[in-house]
């Protein structure tokens, strides 16, 4: 459609008289620029302008006036013709973007209920963010916890922290957000039914209590010990106090209040949310008016949908229809998460071998890493570099790039030299559709090892019975696992399989007090040279955020953590 | 027939505790939901996951002794508590009675298409024996059985939806939304009542009754529809009614392709994530419905054949 094109130009003729020139009649241009971008075929407008003349009137003047009165609006080129009395001034200008007012996004799991800071998985924050705003959020490019609807968040001492709210937050229904009203969201999160809420809210774990209120915008709190990780319990999601206490938190799912640039028109459980563009919204406007998020859970149904224009954006679009869906004319957006696929190698477990460093070495040169990310993920995502931070995050160490590149005589020589020459047999075990691909990963990593002598007898059990195993530290001779870590500012280390090394859990006892983020990220750094230089994890790549849209949307994106950005007016 | 179908009740509750109980001690083989629920923060011990593991199974109530366990989901059950989902956190009567009646309606229009397309397509298959148009029914009855849904229903979207632009991918809201999961559900069903429709009428057209029909004067027509295909219709019902337990299993795909939200679905989910009362919930569902579908198809057949009487 004509007025869904990115990029247009029109035509605006300006005939000035010379009679009187008086450069305020500025407003009488932009409106008739205004009436003309609102059309959707380019035409000609002519605006008689009065003009009382003060100086001598060249036709760089007027295409300096005229640059002025339409500043709104990009111009592309200015023509000026003199005639007799009048000077006519053609004006190219780039009409705005007119994009559709509904955007129906395909998601594989909607939320199971639509109360902030309870809702689960981390890709439901796609809806989260999109209705509640965060006291304070993670920002991508620093890797820190920075405040959002906090004026200031400090450490003032070790263990005592103080937050500011800044002074016009306002909710949909439009209660305002305080001290006091925080407080009471805090309480009544803290003791959730856990017969209604299994999952809780454990933003304050790490703290005495729920703060104190000190005046209507400041609360403190004091942490039970110093922890690295001080800042996370702030990312939380305000809700509407008083709203919350007068329907409960059964009711507040079923109308919920938040202070993102979304509010709530309807739902229907795993089948849609509806969601209208918050016209109050104190910030940014986001340039698609309605949303709806809809449940479809088969991938290959998203991307028909896609095809079909029954859905506008679908998420968790499958690297392998990424190609297609670019040459049918569709909008891809390629990120990175926060989830970090990798293998950790029980090291101090009952298997023999792989407390020997050269083996664990050899299972790491045996592997043509690049491929198995270019097959399986599509190439789509990021290959880490022997740690579990992709390169730009907080902690990210260069020096270990490229530390066991594919070398497979490497990897048969270290094993001759660990004395399994002839190759040796490990279990291992792994999990089926938990995470990205994850059997698919871990059968290409096994051909690989098999291909020097390293026989894995793989185990796929369900999730479920393979989370009970690693709980309950029961899984195959705890060899290996497969899993991934959400790299947050302040866990960007640990690894299960090299839990049990006591130099690990030291350092990482030592990192965790660390509240200075230069002197912690440099800790960070050296932890992670540790895990390498004592290969004691696999790790292979971030998963990738993969959106495919419409062409007549905006350039929409994702940050690491799911949430969608679409632009603002 | 009163103490026929109180009989046959009893019979019926017995064949739902039985697959319950079954389901009951099958499911915890394969991991528990608490497990699902631990923070596996990798800055936390191993003995404090472990404590928080722990702590959730004892509020699920899964730190108690299974045989406990059993009893106390038996003593809720029959008092028609069948608990919160662990899931959703809301009752699971409530989730269920939210999804049925989508499950009912497309269940419905399956059945419906499976006799209305499979009936006449077997009829004719018979009495066109052996030409094309019963080569072509024959085909469509075995592709309609050897098909798998999930694919089928995948390859309606791409024709319908992606190609044609006739009808939507997925979800509910209008009747079309209902076409392409109801088609997909009913192939089964229509490819197993023409194969019988055709088998039951090929059968009924060789008996003696059927040429004394035409001997006196009765019209092909008449000689069809009133003589062959009631007698044949028992095995027709048999057919339909015993396809119910295959229709409910089917559904489950079916919904989950084109995210519909029925208790298929529902189930589905229930069964990924261990949600226990939902699971349950389901079974006993699916069970009573199947048992009662059976005591129905006892019932029609002394209606359809007066000759058969229950004692």
């Amino acid at each position: 459609m004509a007025d869904n094109k990115r990029s247009q130009t029109k035509q605006e003729v300006v005939t000035l008289n010379f009679r009187t020139v008086r450069l305020s009649v500025a407003f009488l241009v932009v409106a008739a620029l205004a009436l003309a971008a609102c059309s959707s075929d380019p035409e000609t407008i002519t605006v008689e302008v009065p003009v009382e003349v003060e100086k001598v009137v060249t036709k760089e003047v007027i295409k300096e006036v005229i640059k002025e009165v339409i500043k709104e609006v990009p111009v592309i080129q200015t023509k000026v013709e003199t005639k007799v009395e009048t000077v006519e001034v053609v004006v190219e200008v780039e009409a705005p973007v007119v994009y559709p007012e509904r955007m129906v996004i395909a998601i594989g799991a909607l939320p199971v209920n639509l109360v902030g800071n309870t809702i689960p998985s981390l890709q439901s924050r796609l809806f989260s963010r999109l209705m509640y705003g965060q006291l304070a959020a993670l920002n991508d490019a620093t890797g820190q916890v920075e405040p959002e609807h906090l004026e200031s968040m400090t450490l003032v001492d070790d263990t005592t922290v103080e937050i500011k709210l800044k002074k016009n937050i306002v909710f949909h229904n439009g209660e305002k957000l305080d001290a006091n009203g925080l407080k009471k969201t805090f309480d009544i999160l803290s003791n959730l039914d856990p017969a209604k809420f299994t999952w809780k809210f454990t933003g304050f774990k790490d703290y005495e209590d729920t703060g104190t209120v000190i005046d209507d915008y400041t609360m403190r709190f004091k942490l039970t010990a110093p922890i690295d990780r001080w800042a996370s319990a702030f990312t939380f999601m305000p809700l509407a106090p008083a709203h919350l206490e007068k329907v409960g938190l059964d009711g507040y799912t079923d109308d919920p209040v938040g202070t993102g640039p979304y509010q709530f028109v309807e739902w229907k459980r795993d089948s849609y949310i509806q969601l209208t563009r918050w016209n109050d919204n104190p910030g940014p406007k986001p340039v698609i008016k309605n949303v709806v998020l809809r449940h479809v859970p088969e991938a290959a149904v998203r991307v028909a949908g896609l095809k079909a224009g029954e859905f506008q954006l679908i998420a968790a679009a499958p690297p392998e229809n990424v190609p297609g869906l670019i040459k049918d004319g569709f909008n891809i957006f390629v990120g990175d998460s926060m989830q970090s696929m990798y293998i950790g190698f029980d090291i101090y477990g009952s298997n023999e071998a792989l407390r020997d460093k050269r083996v664990r070495q050899a299972l790491l040169y045996a592997l043509d890493m690049d491929a198995m990310h270019k097959t399986i993920a599509g190439g789509y995502g990021t290959r880490l570099q022997c740690q579990i931070v992709a390169p730009g995050g907080f902690g990210y160490n260069e020096s270990l790039v490229g530390r066991y590149d594919y070398d497979p005589v490497k990897a048969k020589a270290l094993l001759k030299e660990a004395g399994y020459e002839n190759g040796l047999d490990l279990p291992g075990s792994a999990t089926t559709a938990r995470y990205f691909r994850d059997r698919s990963l871990m059968d290409a990593i096994s051909a690989q090892w098999s291909a020097i002598g390293i026989n894995v007898d793989m185990s796929y059990p369900e999730s479920a019975e393979w989370l009970q195993l690693l709980i309950n530290g029961t899984l195959p001779d705890g060899f290996m696992n497969i899993g991934l870590n959400w790299y947050l500012a302040d866990n960007t280390t640990s690894m299960w399989g090299a839990a049990s090394d006591p130099s690990f859990a030291d350092m990482r006892t030592a990192k965790g007090v660390i509240t200075d983020p230069v002197t912690r990220e440099a800790k960070v750094k050296e932890i992670a040279a540790y895990i390498c230089d004592e290969a004691q994890a696999l790790h292979a790549y971030t998963i990738p955020n993969v959106f495919a849209y419409s062409s007549d949307m905006p350039a929409i994106s994702a940050s690491k953590s799911f949430e969608l950005q679409i632009p603002t007016e | 027939m009163i103490a026929f179908i109180v009989r046959r009740l009893m019979q019926a509750a017995l064949v739902v505790f039985a697959v319950t109980t079954l389901v009951f001690f099958l499911i915890r083989i394969s991991g528990d939901p608490a497990s699902l629920g631990v923070s596996l923060d990798e800055n936390r011990t191993p003995e404090e996951i472990q404590a928080e593991y722990q702590q959730i199974r004892a509020e699920m109530g899964l730190d108690k002794h299974l045989l406990v366990q059993y009893g106390l989901f038996w003593t809720r059950t029959l008092q028609g508590d069948f608990g919160y989902s662990f899931r959703y956190g809301i009752p699971t009567v409530k989730l269920i009675s939210e999804r049925l009646p989508n499950s009912l309606r497309l269940g419905l229009v399956a059945l419906v298409i499976g006799i209305v397309v499979g009936l006449p397509l077997g009829v004719v298959a018979a009495l066109r024996r052996g030409s094309i148009l019963d080569n072509v029914a024959t085909t469509i009855a075995v592709f309609g059985i050897v098909v798998p849904q999930f694919w089928l229903g995948i390859m309606l979207i791409l024709l319908f939806s992606v190609e044609l632009g006739w009808l939507p991918t997925s979800g509910t809201g209008s009747w079309k939304h209902i076409i392409l999961p109801a088609l997909t559900l009913s192939t089964g069903l229509t490819a197993t009542v023409a194969r019988m429709a055709r088998s039951g009428m090929l059968e009924a057209l060789n008996q003696d009754y059927i040429r004394t029909a035409y001997a006196k004067g009765l019209s092909q027509r008449i000689v069809i529809l009133r003589h062959a295909l009631r007698n044949s219709s028992i095995s027709i019902i048999t057919v339909v009614i015993s396809s119910l337990p295959h229709l409910i299993g089917t559904v489950v795909v079916v919904e989950v392709v084109f995210a519909w939200p029925g208790v298929g679905n529902l189930m589905a989910q229930a069964v990924a994530n261990r949600d226990y009362p939902v699971v349950f919930a389901d079974v006993i569902l699916f069970g009573t419905i199947t048992v009662l579908a059976f005591l129905l198809l006892d019932l029609l057949y002394s209606v359809v054949d007066p000759r058969i009487r229950h004692r």
